[in-house]
């Protein structure tokens, strides 16, 4: 084969050469050009090797369908495996390699797999390399070798050094595809007062109108087009956007679209790569055209074979010549239109028809040409290596053999209407068998396919529908405008002849980027893996990046042929998103590492920077984990942290915890069927702990709940449990009660929230707060109040869950910042300081309180030894599925405390429990907490036991960590570690 | 008297994306069967000539009802004077203050639309989403109240995650000059 | 998935969570074991058209009643579930 490129003509920029290289090499090529083009006309046949033979390729295509083409484009952190050289646009600079060769392209080492073609048809991994010896591991040493003698291009594995961006759109209709149809459609359906997107995968707008010689409307087919795309672009109500593929459909009209915005490797600086559009259109027309067939025959994948329409396509729209002298072989009308091409721009040409005769003006206008055409006459075997050198063809048995010198083939066996978006909303496609083809399907849905996507073939007939598919949807839309009827598919002057193989010789591929051949398509069938889905997944037929473009209508005709079914009855596989690849940065969006979810700040945030806080993430919030002094360790902090706290006094910010604001005259009424103890009689100024269940008894939060006001309570939740919390409030008044007359709203942004515990918590509280006396009596243990600090309204709530004297206080959170300030100042001046999530939950363990570990959705209120606390005086959520018998079961794992029996011994969370002499199964329970207790001078848990203390209290367990295989006793105690009849909490 | 201290004090600016110290916000809910009763109440308390209806906000000379929900309306303007104090009896709804935990992000209607747009999924072009329009709708993943004023668009958005938002807005902003045109 | 909110208008499914079968009735508190355990766990799987409730959390936060068909992914009749509010949502 030995393309080049003509002296003039083509829909290029001469005067905008561009520099590019492919293996290193430097090439020129111009604006306008693809990659493909340009190395055809650099006479650069050979561009790579294919996927399991390690056969040589060249250029197949022109567009998306293409199967060999596959180059790295870039290199580095950039590079891009797997690019389809053929709709790559040329730009300064590009580099270009090949893919799946060593040492290089012409001579590849792995041209040795053919010789093992016998060990590696279809399933082969089913079937073969098992042995020798009956060992099951010799198919694992020898997949290690399979596997990297396999395969296309490599990634990088560095991070992706580009940038993308998301955009959300809307439409009435979107078009997709501006070739003559999509055109037509996008006019009428603006110019009806429809707000259109156009859709573009190519650089530029026209689609087969690119490649068109003929006249249309009396001007040419380029001078057409420029007057459309003018009108087009001067158009208000229409946003075109080429380089821009629509990948996938999804339900109810979204869209997803990927935008190419990056054109040159040098205009990297700050804009991004690439764009996805997510589509919301009211109706869609699909215009994206007919991708070509190949035909079945020896060697057809040779560098120099190509689908006849591409070979057109590189002559006129590229000014590409693939080859001094071609043979076109065909089974249909259509090639007849590139024949004349090719022969009209001086290529020697030969068309042999596998029909025995055809007639009508595309045959006319080839034989004006001068274009030679045998009738009857099927391709059998391609020659030559790396570039074809002549094509044997025969009769459909083998007879009458010769052999063609030529440099080029064009293939085409027929045409498969590109309507893939339609079939992923599950529309199956319809065989015809007058047009080989598989037609768009009838659907409720608000696509519709036009122009060569639905099998219109001829050029008029494709305008008229896209014409008829714009007025369709301003008319579903409401718009009153004439509708012109589609015109049938169709539209050749001889009817297509399914091709027939009866003596193909040599290889012969039906996927060729999958390297599957004939002969695996056979053996399959004769296996039995006949079914569309089965043969697939056995051969690998059509699981490329091409997606069986050019294979699977082939490979359906030959499982039909050999099993003497209609293609109708033998079925598709099914289309899924994407229709191609995806970039997976684009769709991780614009700010992908730290800001791909948002943040949550404490109102009290910056100042806890500035004291040095060590941050940790709970779900979006970011909280203090502990106050590091120096370079102290979290162990040592909070050590620190919680004798500081049990010795003097310390601050908590806690305004992360979820509060939601009950309001109403059923508010009491509503939370007493929420929790399960009572809330109805809760006075004014008091809080109360509380629990919720589930619907079906098991408990889902803890927290406590204030009475704030007579028709006002202020919920609060655990920061984990906020959100569902507030959900279930809504749908219970929603859903269940919607007569009462109650109100839940979140507050939990409203308020700051400081917690102060210790000993000297009064001292620090009672020099700057006003309004409220804090002595025991004016202020019980539970109490709520409302007062100010430094003139601004606080809430201050005497609560505590480390067993200490404490209060929670409250500020409207823009005040938060000061408020904390101003403690932190008057806790330093008491020896104390402030303390972080990891001594809140540490102290919380000391007393054992649960601290959201053991509320895992499996525990109940007796599990967690909260059983008291249920109200038998109400109904409430849970009350009566709490009661099922196994949720009452003595067995249950149950909340218990741990020590360790040798001292010194430390804890680990997540550990199994188990008798010593049973280390099985899932043991007998599971630690939920541990820390080192400063107060008891050694290590605690909280764990959950089946039997619980009832069973196990005094008794010595196991705790083994099979993870890191450490295992020591422990003794089984009350969770109780400190001040059990709570002196501390009443003082 | 301590000062209030606002979420994005001392972030990075840009001219279009601007902090808007609205220092009211006030929810007003109603009791299904006595909403018209308190919108209408509310309207003339506020010297409004009517109530908004669904996605739609009515702006005063001094404060502005949004229709947030079927049963809510937020009064969201400056202070309120010293005697105003948001109240509703008992059977007819309640009231909760919210001035703290929604604060606005005004983006300037030059690139309102083309700069929201590329976070949220509701059609913010001028003629689907005009001057007193009101969507609730997640931004980056939040919910967030937008509302359309006649210098530009409103994100009303919850305290803990206005700086996270401020970040977002403002540097996709400073990204628009050499983002590719729309 | 598009779902139209009877306050908001067509929103993308992302900002709507789904809340369970809406043919469930739920008992009175106090009611039997029996009635309270077809409640929490006895559904029906069909294909076709199924009722759901839906919570429109990521906008105006009402919970929501829709037809939605199992195969097609089609959605109608959309409603909120409170039914005094009807009249409120226009």
């Amino acid at each position: 084969m030995t393309a080049f490129r003509f002296e003039v003509g083509g829909a290029l920029d001469r005067d905008r050469p561009v520099e590019f290289s492919f293996n290193g090499r430097r090439l020129q090529g111009y604006t306008g050009d693809t990659l493909a083009s340009a190395l055809l006309a650099n006479g650069e046949c050979l561009v790579g090797r294919s996927f399991k033979y390690h056969r040589p390729r060249g250029i197949m295509s022109a567009g998306l369908e293409e199967t060999s083409a596959l180059l790295t484009v870039g290199r580095g952190a950039s590079a891009t495996p797997n690019t389809l050289a053929t709709t790559e646009e040329l730009c300064q600079g590009l580099e270009a390699y090949s893919q799946h060769c060593w040492p290089s392209l012409r001579f590849d080492i792995g041209v040795l797999n053919q010789l093992f073609t016998p060990f590696l048809g279809a399933g082969f991994y089913y079937k073969t390399f098992m042995g020798p010896g009956k060992t099951s591991r010799s198919w694992m040493f020898y997949e290690r070798f399979i596997r990297r003698a396999a395969g296309l291009g490599r990634a990088s594995r560095e991070p992706d050094p580009d940038r993308y961006e998301n955009v959300e759109g809307f439409c009435d209709l979107l078009v997709v595809g501006a070739g003559p149809a999509g055109l037509e459609a996008a006019r009428v359906a603006s110019g009806a007062g429809l707000n259109v997107i156009l859709v573009e995968r190519d650089f530029q707008l026209g689609g087969n109108l690119l490649q068109e010689t003929v006249p249309i409307e009396d001007v040419t087919a380029s001078a057409w087009l420029a007057s459309r795309e003018r009108d087009l672009r001067a158009s208000p109500n229409i946003r075109i956007l080429t380089r821009t593929t629509a990948f996938g459909i999804y339900d109810h009209g979204v869209v997803g679209l990927v935008e190419r915005l990056q054109r040159s490797p040098g205009e990297l600086d700050n804009t991004a790569r690439e764009r996805l559009w997510t589509i919301r259109a009211k109706r869609v027309v699909v215009a994206a055209g007919a991708i070509e067939r190949p035909l079945i025959f020896g060697n057809n994948d040779r560098p120099g074979v190509m689908l006849a329409s591409s070979m057109r396509s590189y002559a006129n729209r590229w000014a590409v010549a693939a080859g001094k002298s071609a043979v076109i072989v065909t089974n249909n009308d259509s090639a007849y239109i590139a024949a004349r091409d090719l022969a009209k721009a001086g290529i020697f040409t030969i068309l042999v028809d596998a029909r025995e005769k055809a007639s009508g003006s595309m045959v006319d206008a080839a034989l004006a040409a001068d274009v030679e055409v045998r009738f009857g006459r099927v391709p059998l075997r391609a020659k030559g290596r790396n570039g074809v050198t002549g094509l044997q063809i025969g009769d459909p048995n083998g007879g009458h053999a010769e052999i063609i010198r030529c440099d080029a083939i064009g293939m085409s066996g027929g045409w498969s209407p590109t309507q893939h978006l339609l079939s992923q909303r599950g529309v199956r496609p319809v065989w015809s068998d007058e047009l080989a083809a598989f037609l768009p399907g009838e659907t409720r849905e608000p696509i519709r396919c036009v122009g060569a996507a639905s099998g219109v073939w001829g050029n008029d007939e494709c305008r008229d529908s896209g014409r008829a598919g714009g007025a369709e949807a301003a008319i579903a839309l409401g718009k009153t405008i004439v509708k012109p009827g589609f015109p049938p598919a169709g539209g050749w002057d001889n009817p297509i002849r399914q091709h027939v193989l009866n003596s193909i010789k040599g290889k012969a591929f039906v996927d060729v980027q999958n390297d599957v051949t004939l002969g695996d398509i056979i053996l399959s069938t004769s296996e039995g893996y006949d079914a569309p889905e089965l043969l697939k997944r056995y051969t690998t037929l059509g699981m490329g990046t091409d997606q069986g473009r050019t294979s699977a209508v082939n490979a359906l005709a030959l499982i039909a042929k050999m099993r003497g079914r209609q293609i109708s009855e033998v079925g598709t596989t099914t289309f899924r998103p994407p229709f191609a690849p995806v970039s997976i940065g684009v769709l991780a969006g614009s700010d992908p590492g730290q800001r791909l979810y948002p943040t949550r700040r404490s109102p009290v945030h910056n100042a806890s920077i500035s004291q040095g806080a060590n941050m940790i993430e709970s779900g979006f919030w970011l909280r203090s984990q502990y106050f590091p002094q120096g370079a102290e360790s979290l162990e040592a902090g909070y050590q620190r942290e919680m004798r500081m706290v049990r010795r003097s006094v310390g601050i908590c910010d806690v305004s992360s915890f979820g509060k939601i604001s009950v309001q109403g005259p059923d508010a009491g009424e509503f939370l007493n069927r929420v929790y399960v103890n009572a809330f109805k009689s809760l006075p004014v100024g008091k809080a109360r702990y509380g629990v919720m269940l589930r619907d079906d008894g098991l408990a889902m939060d803890d927290g406590t709940c204030w009475r704030v006001g007579e028709f006002d309570y202020l919920v609060t939740t655990t920061t984990a449990c906020a959100g569902k919390v507030l959900s279930w409030l809504e749908e219970l008044l929603e859903t269940r009660w919607p007569d009462l007359r109650a109100s839940a709203t979140s507050v939990t942004e409203q308020w700051a929230a400081i917690s102060i515990a210790g000993p000297r918590s009064r001292e620090l509280l009672e020099p700057i707060i006003t309004g409220m006396k804090l002595d025991n009596d004016a202020f019980p243990f539970m109490g709520v109040r409302e007062g100010k600090i430094d003139g601004v309204d606080c809430r201050v709530a005497r609560i505590s869950f480390s067993g200490e004297l404490g209060y929670e206080v409250y500020v409207p959170a823009d005040f938060g910042e000061n408020t904390w300030n101003l403690l932190l100042t008057g806790v330093k001046g008491l020896g104390g300081g402030p303390y972080g999530t990891e001594t809140l939950d540490a102290l919380a363990i000391e007393k054992g309180h649960i601290v959201g570990g053991e509320l895992d959705g499996r525990s109940t209120l007796d599990d967690l030894g909260l059983g008291r606390m249920a109200s038998g005086k109400k109904p409430f959520v849970g009350s009566v599925m709490r009661r099922r018998p196994e949720l009452c079961n003595d067995n249950r794992a149950q909340l218990v405390g741990l020590v360790p029996v040798t001292d010194g011994e430390t804890f680990e969370v997540g550990s199994i429990l188990c008798q010593q002499q049973d280390l099985s199964g899932h043991g007998l329970g599971w630690v939920t907490s541990a820390i080192e207790s400063p107060s008891l001078g050694h290590w605690i848990g909280i764990g959950m036991l089946n039997g619980g203390l009832s069973k196990w209290e005094g008794r010595t367990l196991l705790a083994d960590n099979p993870i890191r295989g450490v295992r020591y006793l422990v003794k089984v105690v009350s969770p109780h570690f400190i001040d059990p009849e709570g002196k501390r909490l009443h003082g | 008297m301590a000062k209030r201290i606002y979420p994005t004090e001392g972030l990075a600016t840009v001219s279009e994306v601007t902090y808007q110290p609205s220092t009211t916000v006030v929810q007003y809910h109603a009791w299904p069967q006595r909403y018209v009763e308190m919108a209408g109440t509310l309207a003339a308390q506020y010297k409004l000539s009517t109530s908004p209806t669904p996605g739609k906000a009515v702006c005063g000379a001094y404060a502005s009802l949004l229709r947030v929900h079927p049963q809510r309306l937020w009064l969201v303007g400056g202070d309120l004077a010293p005697d105003v104090k948001p109240d509703l009896p008992p059977d007819i709804g309640c009231v909760q203050d919210l001035s703290h935990a929604w604060h606005t992000i005004q983006v300037d209607s030059s690139i309102a639309s083309q700069l929201l747009n590329q976070f949220v999924s509701v059609n913010l072009v001028p003629q689907h989403f005009p001057v007193d329009s009101v969507a609730l709708t997640p931004l980056h993943g939040i919910g967030v109240v937008l509302w359309c004023r006649p210098g530009g668009i409103s994100v009303l958005t919850p305290r803990s995650f206005a700086q996270s938002i401020w970040h977002a807005l403002v540097e996709t902003r400073r990204r628009l000059p050499s983002q590719k045109p729309l | 998935m598009r779902i139209s909110c009877p306050f908001c208008g067509e929103r993308d499914h992302s900002e709507f969570t789904y809340g369970g079968d809406a043919s469930v009735t739920f008992p009175e508190l106090d009611a039997s074991l029996e009635e309270w355990n077809d409640a929490v766990y006895i559904r029906s799987n069909p294909k076709g058209v199924l009722r759901e409730k839906w919570q429109h959390s990521g906008g105006c936060r009402i919970w929501l009643v829709l037809e939605r068909d199992t195969l097609t992914h089609s959605i109608s009749q959309v409603e909120p579930v409170r039914l005094t509010i009807s009249e409120l949502v226009k």
